[in-house]
């Protein structure tokens, strides 16, 4: 998929969910080889705990967003800020804004990822002692 | 839902055509959203994510599961929560889906 088109809607994304409850901690796109498909793994704000609450927020802005056509709320994945990878990658990375840092083929606190884009790395905000 | 789509794919196909062979190809999918495409409802699974906000909710919990998931385990939470977003009667994903077959 266009790489470009992933940055610009993913970070899109991030800056409206700045707007909501859902104010992300981590936001990054995963690649899974086997189906060749994108994922937006996003940390929401430790405010919201439930998935349901959690894709009803995101299904939310992106259809009242014409500059996020193209994107569903399926290409996005409630991730929790206590996995594996996150915690791994919080240790090395922190970007609290929103931006475009690519990596590949890297393993995390032991969790491989093949390629991914971070588009925001901020989990320790609120608890620093986590980083 | 893999197999539900593809009801809605075989459908499309006409009686003494063979079909182009990319369609046949890409129908080997098991991605949903490409699924979704072949089938020719991109238009109307926008317009159910918009109007209907559990609907939505349930689309997104059924489409974490991708093939590379194949080998992962799962909680009895996590498995029963995936089962109420796919076979919920009311804005289960599999009721939409049947509405097209």
């Amino acid at each position: 998929m266009d790489q470009t088109f992933l940055v610009t809607k993913g970070q899109r994304l991030i800056e409206l969910l700045d707007l909501t409850l859902a104010k992300p901690q981590a936001a990054m796109w995963v690649h899974y080889p086997d189906s060749d498909v994108w994922k937006l793994w996003i940390v929401p704000d430790s405010a919201v705990q439930d998935k349901r609450e959690f894709y009803r927020i995101v299904a939310e802005v992106i259809s009242d967003q014409e500059t996020l056509a193209g994107l569903d709320v399926s290409a996005t994945e409630f991730i929790r800020e206590d996995h594996p990878a996150i915690r791994g990658m919080q240790r090395v990375l922190r970007m609290p804004g929103v931006g475009d840092a690519h990596f590949t083929g890297n393993t995390f606190n032991g969790y491989y990822l093949p390629d991914g884009i971070v588009i925001r790395m901020d989990v320790a905000r609120k608890n620093p002692a986590a980083a | 839902m893999e197999f539900a789509l593809k009801a809605c794919i075989a459908k499309q196909i006409s009686a003494d055509t063979i079909p182009d062979r990319n369609f046949i190809r890409n129908v080997y999918s098991h991605e949903f959203s490409q699924l979704v495409g072949l089938a020719g409802l991109s238009g109307e699974l926008k317009r159910e994510l918009s109007n209907n906000s559990s609907f939505a909710v349930n689309w997104a919990i059924s489409s974490e599961w991708l093939p590379d998931a194949r080998y992962r385990s799962y909680t009895m939470f996590e498995a029963q929560t995936l089962f109420e977003t796919t076979e919920n009667s009311e804005s289960g994903v599999i009721q939409w889906i049947r509405r097209f077959w």
